[in-house]
């Protein structure tokens, strides 16, 4: 940091704080116009159903992206590695084979909640497993230990994946196939209301969280110094990023790119300070996703997955980001 | 000690399980009691539409291989070894039948009929998969398969009883809307370019999904809720999953005209209704009686092989 100016530079990551909080709801109305009956708000009166859909469908999209995104900025913070997000840890692939055996098994035929439950328990016992190898003997997690255990399982996990989808039936590999590519047609309100309420929790925890995330930034030692309970705060986090992945994936599949573009491109605008970075995370996340799947919705004719949108707008976005700050001299 | 013991007589075991499956394989793949003694080709058909039509034009005797998914009829193809999954033989065990001619519609991997012809067998392509494909269809195998006399026969039968129907039908405007089903998870529908789209207008309804230039596309309920069908025809390869009420419980599908009305009809005999074969009349008479508001009689035979 130049240490010339940081007023200036303060005064302009709070404008772009207010700017994110400002445009997040205009990019969720403008969603709301977007739809397979097409553009233009449904009549109350005669389409509450398509109206309905498509609000459940926005709110849907918004809760699920700021829990994924919250999610990548606690990981990211916690691990201090640019490329963590949300599934590093191993819980999409997990969630991947969890509703791969509930849909295969045909467990899934048992009602709405029997897919995502499977993959949640996946998910958390996926955790539970790459924690547990990262400290043998119960001791302190390292950062890399994490890592390299969440890679490893995550590759154990997709090739029993795999492995069920190359023995299944044409018709259940097709279903795995689009559960993996990720949707937010929500086929019961239920569903999102127990995924989404857990995810806006998890996202108040992890806000709750910021002054102790900011200490981590710094170093596990630095933070100790600082009076910080590294190994429970370590610890309460990445709970809490895993049970918002695990129940957003659980809702919509596996989207990516939300939980790793969003907190970076929040932390250009608003600066590295969790007490801003975490709320404009989540509603830049939110509106990110809620526009991408107002995208996959309305540019075919048919449906996309939303997880497809996500790559194709994430992706190139991303390389630019990076382009321009290594032409700005500062690569992380 | 005793799983000790059992450790060591396992590879015992594992040889004598490995010898029976090796000698029932032979038996198996020696050619069961030659069927074209008579100086017939020997055929093998690669799909269950396929194996109708040979069938139908009175050369069952002549296959000699045929897909696990071709059931029907069953008194001739209990007696056919299979070759392979549909669309995806098993290039060995077709050598292994020693097949004169080998007639498939559509395969998973393009290069297949490429290496039939490097493995020298006679190969030909027949495409059957839109209804008017069907007579064609019939004509080619008759003359690939020197029966030429019954299968033009049947192709004009056939022929006749499409443009009877569709000189009766109603006009656009007045025909039943349909929302056809293929699968549920993701909600998938026909499209204009599908069979069962072809279906569904000869039986003198309106496919929804018409809009769509596909075969089948992944619909949302949005989209659904917005042309609200007279009718949800669901035809789900899926043994027992119980489509119709996985269908009903989506979000505002209550509202639904077709729901409310009683039409959504998912008891299909899918093997009749998805195949575009000599019983395409039968297919039609069925999908008639149900836009007439009848449901389906369930399939008699779900646990035929």
């Amino acid at each position: 940091m130049k240490p010339a100016a940081p007023v200036p530079r303060q005064t302009h990551q709070t404008r772009m704080f207010w700017l994110v909080l400002g445009l997040t709801p205009v990019l969720l109305g403008l969603c709301v116009l977007m739809g397979a009956a097409g553009i233009g708000l449904p009549d109350w009166t005669t389409q509450p159903v398509i109206l309905r859909l498509r609000l459940t469908r926005v709110l849907a999209g918004f809760l699920i992206g700021a829990a994924l995104s919250c999610a990548g900025v606690v990981l990211q913070a916690i691990l201090r590695n640019p490329l963590a997000e949300p599934y590093v840890l191993g819980v999409s692939s997990g969630a991947g084979l969890g509703a791969a055996v509930a849909i295969l098994t045909g467990f899934s035929a048992l009602g709405a909640f029997s897919v995502p439950l499977s993959s949640f328990v996946l998910a958390v016992l996926t955790l539970l497993t790459v924690y547990r190898l990262a400290g043998p003997g119960g001791s302190r997690p390292s950062v890399f230990g994490l890592i390299l255990s969440g890679v490893m399982v995550s590759s154990v996990c997709s090739s029993l994946l795999m492995f069920l989808v190359s023995v299944a039936p044409i018709e259940g590999m097709h279903s795995v196939i689009w559960w993996t590519l990720g949707n937010l047609e929500v086929t019961s309100e239920a569903l999102l209301a127990v995924g989404g309420g857990l995810s806006a929790a998890g996202c108040l925890a992890i806000w709750a969280l910021s002054p102790e995330l900011n200490a981590i930034t710094l170093g596990h030692d630095m933070a100790h110094h600082l009076g910080v309970r590294v190994k429970v705060i370590v610890a309460v986090a990445l709970g809490l990023a895993t049970l918002i992945t695990a129940a957003s994936v659980a809702v919509a599949g596996l989207i990516g790119f939300v939980g790793l573009l969003v907190p970076h491109v929040m932390r250009t605008l608003v600066g590295p300070d969790h007490r801003r970075l975490v709320p404009a995370a989540a509603l830049g996340g939110g509106a990110f996703l809620a526009v991408c799947d107002a995208v996959a919705r309305t540019a075919l004719n048919v449906e996309i997955p939303v997880g497809v949108v996500t790559a194709l707008i994430g992706g190139p976005f991303f390389l630019f980001l990076l382009h321009r700050r290594r032409k700005a001299g500062g690569l992380e | 000690m005793s799983w000790l013991r059992l450790r060591d007589c396992s590879p015992f075991l594992l040889t004598v399980l490995l010898l029976g499956t090796l000698t029932s394989g032979c038996r198996k793949a020696e050619p069961p009691a030659p069927v074209s003694a008579s100086g017939h080709l020997r055929v093998v058909s690669l799909a269950p539409s396929i194996t109708e039509i040979v069938c139908a034009v009175g050369a069952g005797d002549q296959l000699v291989g045929r897909s696990s998914a071709c059931d029907y009829p069953p008194e001739v193809v209990r007696r056919v070894p299979v070759v392979g999954d549909f669309g995806v033989p098993s290039l060995e065990r077709l050598l292994d039948v020693h097949p004169d001619l080998v007639l498939y519609a559509a395969m998973a991997d393009d290069t297949f009929a490429r290496r039939l012809e490097r493995a020298e067998l006679r190969n030909a392509q027949v495409r059957c998969t839109r209804l008017d494909e069907i007579p064609t269809a019939i004509r080619l195998v008759g003359i690939l398969l020197h029966h030429e006399g019954r299968a033009k026969a049947l192709a004009v039968d056939l022929e006749r009883a499409f443009a009877e129907t569709r000189a009766k039908a109603l006009p656009p405007g007045k025909r039943p809307s349909c929302l056809v089903i293929i699968w549920h998870d993701p909600i998938t529908a026909a499209g204009r370019n599908s069979f069962l789209a072809d279906l569904v207008t000869l039986a003198g309804g309106k496919n929804i999904g018409d809009e769509i230039d596909r075969d089948y596309f992944q619909v949302s309920g949005e989209w659904v809720q917005a042309r609200d069908p007279d009718f949800i025809l669901c035809f789900v390869m899926a043994g027992k999953t119980p489509v119709r009420d996985i269908l009903t419980r989506q979000p505002g599908w209550e509202r639904l005209k077709a729901v409310r009305t009683g039409h959504v009809y998912a008891d299909f005999d899918n093997n009749i209704m998805l195949r575009p074969g000599p019983r395409v009349l039968e297919a039609l008479a069925i999908l008639k009686q149900s836009l007439a508001g009848q449901p389906p009689a369930p399939p008699p035979s779900v646990a035929a092989p």
